[in-house]
């Protein structure tokens, strides 16, 4: 149909005022055809047939026989008024909109016929989109969203690492590094130096442990937020009376909010600070993926030790790089700068360790320094749903595919009676659409779902600073890949169909037959398809290998029935050793008294944590080579308390007084290293970092411990020192708190409460912060790697579920096609099990060649999680052999199924009846 | 589907309009005014007249209404609107420049 006449006319020639009401009433005349399509069929059909009618009675008083005049009727109108109708329905321009909406409704009728292919197909879209999006929502909120500062990408985190795995964070920086850097680099516009402090906030009789940070006077500068009330810290306030700037959490949620808290003060661990000013809500500047950012800051105070010139005090640098300046120039200069001004210390960072461990600067994007062990397991997780949506894609692709075929008849009998292959088009393409926008939608809704649930149940142990929202860019991504794959493969039988010899298809009645490229169509897809499910079967199977290999490393130490009290002892109200011992001792006779616990101790570590390093030195000299362990204090009974084996020796008793012989316990790995061996330690001497020399009086078993959420258990040398001994030596306000160790008798229950009435009972000044079960620790160091490993197992289950469901599909057709060849043959005799064979052979095959590209990518891909992997390797032969099991009895299963109820009497129905 | 030779596109919008100019007529009779009156020389292709004719209806230049035709059975007959007639008018004076044109090529004085 060729342009309008009008439309070529030149513009002069044309009344602008009839060009509008001409179109006006064209779209009003559209209007109300597609508002009763009914009266519109109506109207044409009486037009046509008044043509007709009139044209049959002429042709009968012209003497022609009724036959012949019903035949020169219709040659004058030419053609059968079922074209001629959906000619003129083109010519009004509402076809588009109203076969549309008839083929929306017809493809409803159809799918609501076909329940099973509709709740399958639907399912598997909606499962696909909503995992895609829901993964990708996640993802975004962490890695790709940027953080909320201004130009956040050039704010950059620096810790020092260990040269072998430059890429994590081993150490932090000395407070001298800062120093250099400030006055020499230039690769950043500001640098600030930062670090942990935790502080007990006593609020009446509840004691609360916050963790806040300790910052230079450039900290706010460089991340470049103002205050939200008051101001922030300046250089100023670390020589006038301790100030502090609080988050604008803690101020809501324990102050109030109320302004007049700007001004006042507050007392934290002892020290009263002057408030000066609140951050706004969304400044969380986090550090190392913990899960939240500080409750307040505060400056270094001149005269703490270890933050003066050349101080070795432990910080992160934070900076803003400069303009144009890459991460990667601007480590290399901070290394440079680094590496010359610690040439002027004789103990320096440029020297390796006890070890040999040689560490280097660890530049990273704050982003990307507080999603350092997220990023994998978000990553995993993106990768995955990918793989799902890929498989959803072919598998829906399967079944409209044969779904298709299986609807030659109907397309061939609509095609004789007039449909163009356009409208045939038309009509797939809409049941496609119909198909994909509930799927999406499902889609949707299961996406919304999933981030609701994650939010709630937070596997990770922690959520992004600003929420998580569905991702729109991601939901039409999904959908566009899913609408694709409902279009192609729902139109390839529409094409083939409409284009090749129909009348020998309608006219053979043999409409059922499928034709050889869709069948090797559908053959590919299986191939991918179950090559994809291996892939993800492999993945899933090595992390289920890390978090078994996790579960069930020994860890040195009783687990089951410990419970872990943290408990903080303020300088002020516990001023000397012999306070705090007095303390430990009293509240250890307090509640070991009580029949529920078994033993009870204490010690200066937080579970599952190595202490602060200390030098650990056999002579009289400290050298570069002096190796460093970790030192807990701990108070007799703790290794009863804690299962852990003496291995010679004997571990503290009442000897070991504050004026006693100095003594310490080594566990295994340290006799190994500073003396070669467990029995060869006992009675040597060594010093801790002074000039006391200690005798090693006994050796403990080691213990694990982990390390910066990293995923692996670490089995770190130690050296145990006496309470007695080792508590009038800190003066490091950290060590305000101590961790009570109960092992609790398995029949009696022992509630938190309990622990805090004997702290309060033996001193009112005492808090216990928190009490958690060990075993709920550990779970938790694990959890990262158990998500990982759940999420991945529940992708796993959906694409074997959908491969499965290909495969039953692809032979339940090829079964259905040849029902009456099977039937014959049974009848003849054929033996059922060599006619199951022969039906699944292609698809079994089809299973098997899957099966080795999946196994040969996961070999080449599974590099990828090294990372993630802990005690296996990502060639793992367990792991490959139990996917290709699993996938392979999946495969035989699936096409069996069909292919045993054909032989077995389904056949032979067809023939009788 | 083999069609026979359509008249040129636009060439016979313009004699529906023209046939239409006289007197409303439904679509037989406007059928039969231009096989009569081109002599049979334009035999309107089968099946292309009601097509063209929705077609001009919904660009406005033709309005219908049903009436009861002579043979006592409700008819749809087809009118000019003014839209039509100018457009017609535009029609007649683009084809005689074009033909007043090809004459100029085909008889050299």
């Amino acid at each position: 149909m060729g342009a309008p006449v009008g439309r070529d006319l030149p513009d002069s020639q044309t009344d602008v005022v009839s060009r509008m009401s001409t179109r006006w009433h064209a779209r009003w005349s559209r209007l109300v055809d597609l508002s009763r399509p009914s009266r519109l069929e109506g109207d044409i059909d009486d037009e046509l047939r008044f043509h007709f009618d009139e044209e049959v009675e002429a042709g009968l008083a012209r003497g022609l026989t009724p036959e012949a005049a019903r035949r020169a009727a219709l040659d004058s109108l030419g053609g059968t008024p079922i074209r001629l109708r959906e000619e003129l329905r083109d010519a009004r321009g509402v076809s588009l909109a109203y076969d549309f909406r008839r083929d929306v409704r017809h493809g409803v009728r159809l799918l609501r016929r076909d329940t099973g292919f509709t709740a399958v197909v639907l399912c598997t879209l909606a499962v696909a989109i909503g995992g895609v999006v829901a993964a990708f929502s996640l993802s975004d909120a962490w890695l790709f969203r940027p953080l909320r500062f201004p130009e956040a990408n050039r704010l950059v985190v620096a810790f020092m690492a260990n040269l072998k795995r430059p890429t994590e964070p081993a150490l932090w920086m000395p407070y001298r590094a800062y120093l250099s850097w400030k006055e020499s680099a230039r690769s950043f516009s500001s640098v600030s130096a930062a670090f942990f402090r935790g502080a007990t906030w006593q609020n009446g009789s509840d004691a609360k442990s916050l963790v806040g940070m300790r910052v230079t006077p450039e900290f706010f500068a460089t991340l470049g937020v103002p205050a939200f009330r008051g101001r922030h810290l300046s250089a100023n306030d670390s020589t006038a009376a301790p100030a502090i700037v609080l988050s604008h959490g803690f101020w809501q949620r324990e102050l109030g909010g109320a302004i007049t808290a700007i001004g006042s003060t507050i007392t934290l661990s002892d020290v009263v600070y002057d408030i000066v000013g609140v951050m706004p809500p969304d400044f969380d500047v986090r550090l190392l993926d913990r899960p939240e950012g500080a409750a307040f800051w505060t400056l270094f105070r001149p005269g703490e030790r270890g933050y003066e010139p050349g101080g070795l005090g432990p910080v992160t640098l934070l900076a803003r790089l400069a303009d144009g300046v890459t991460i990667d120039a601007a480590r290399d200069e901070a290394a440079a700068i680094m590496t010359e001004a610690e040439r002027a210390y004789p103990v320096n960072f440029t020297q390796p360790d006890a070890a040999g461990n040689r560490f280097v600067v660890n530049l990273s994007s704050l982003q990307h320094d507080n999603t350092r062990t997220l990023r994998a397991t978000l990553l995993s997780v993106l990768g995955a749903a990918l793989a799902l949506l890929l498989i959803a894609a072919m598998n829906v692709g399967v079944l409209l595919l044969g779904r298709g075929l299986r609807r030659r008849g109907e397309v061939a009998v609509r095609h004789a009676i007039g449909a163009g292959r356009a409208r045939l088009v038309r009509q797939f393409l809409t049941e496609s659409l119909v198909l994909s926008a509930a799927g999406g939608t499902a889609g949707v809704a299961l996406a919304w779902i999933a981030i609701r649930l994650f939010v709630m149940w937070n596997p990770l142990g922690t959520l992004p600073p600003d929420g998580i929202h569905i991702d729109l860019r991601a939901l039409a991504a999904a959908t566009a890949a899913m609408v694709t794959t409902t279009i192609v493969a729902g139109l390839i039988p529409a094409w083939r169909v409409s284009s090749s010899s129909l009348g020998a298809s309608v006219r053979s009645g043999d409409g059922h037959r499928v034709s050889a490229p869709a069948q090797r169509a559908q053959w590919l897809m299986l191939v991918a398809q179950v090559a994809l499910s291996t892939l993800l079967l492999v993945c899933a199977a090595l992390l289920v290998r890390t978090v078994l290999q996790l579960r069930s490393e020994p860890l040195g130490f009783a687990t089951q029935g410990v419970w872990a009290a943290e408990v903080s002892l303020p300088v002020a109200g516990f001023p000397t050793a012999r306070a705090r011992n007095t303390f430990l001792e009293r509240i250890s006779a307090q509640l070991g008294g009580r029949p529920a616990v078994r033993a009870v101790a204490a010690s200066t570590v937080a579970p599952l944590t190595g202490s602060a390093y200390v030098p650990v030195s056999l002579d009289s000299a400290d050298s570069a080579a002096t190796p460093r362990m970790s030192a807990p204090t701990i108070t007799i009974g703790y290794f009863e308390a804690l299962d852990i084996p003496l291995l010679a020796g004997r571990g503290f008793d009442r000897r070991d007084t504050a004026e006693g012989r100095p003594v310490v316990v080594l566990n295994a790995r340290a006799a190994a290293q500073l003396f070669g061996g467990v029995d060869r330690a006992l009675g040597r001497r060594l010093r801790l970092g002074d000039t006391t020399w200690r005798e090693v009086i006994g050796v403990v078993g080691n213990v694990s411990t982990t390390f910066f959420n990293t995923l692996e258990w670490r089995m770190d040398p130690m050296v145990y020192r006496p309470a007695a001994q080792a508590l009038a030596a800190v003066d490091n306000p950290e060590a305000a708190h101590v961790t009570l160790w109960l092992h609790v008798r398995a029949e009696r229950t022992l509630v938190a409460e309990d622990i805090r009435a004997a702290a309060a009972s033996v001193s009112p000044r005492a808090a216990v912060v928190s009490v958690q079960p060990i075993a709920e620790m550990v779970a938790a160091a694990t959890r990262q790697p158990a998500f990982r490993m759940l999420l991945l197992l529940c992708f796993c289950a959906g694409s074997l579920l959908l491969a499965a469901v290909g495969i039953y599909g692809v032979v339940a057709q090829a079964v259905g096609e040849r029902l009456r060849e099977i039937a014959i043959r049974i009848a003849l005799g054929a033996e059922p099990r060599v006619l199951v064979v022969s039906l699944v052979r292609s698809t079994v095959l089809a299973g098997m060649a899957g099966l080795g590209i999946g196994a040969l990518l996961a070999v080449l891909l599974a590099r990828v999680l090294q990372s993630m992997l802990y005690g296996v390797d990502a060639g793992d032969a367990i792991s490959l052999t139990a996917a290709g099991l699993i996938l392979l009895s999946v495969t035989v299963v699936a096409a069996a199924l069909p292919a045993r109820r054909a032989t077995n009497g389904a056949a032979v129905h067809l023939l009788k009846t | 589907m083999s069609k026979p030779p359509d008249l040129v596109q636009g060439t016979l919008d313009a004699l529906i309009l023209q046939t239409l100019a006289l007197e409303p007529l439904h679509g037989l009779a406007v059928a039969q005014r231009l096989r009569t009156r081109s002599g049979d020389v334009l035999g309107v292709s089968r099946g292309s007249l009601y097509p063209a004719l929705h077609k001009l209806e919904q660009q406005g230049l033709l309005r219908a209404e049903w009436r009861i035709a002579e043979s006592g059975k409700r008819a749809k007959y087809y009118s000019l609107t003014r839209a039509g007639r100018r457009h017609l008018a535009q029609e007649q004076r683009e084809w005689e420049r074009l033909s007043a044109a090809i004459s100029l090529i085909l008889k050299p004085t």
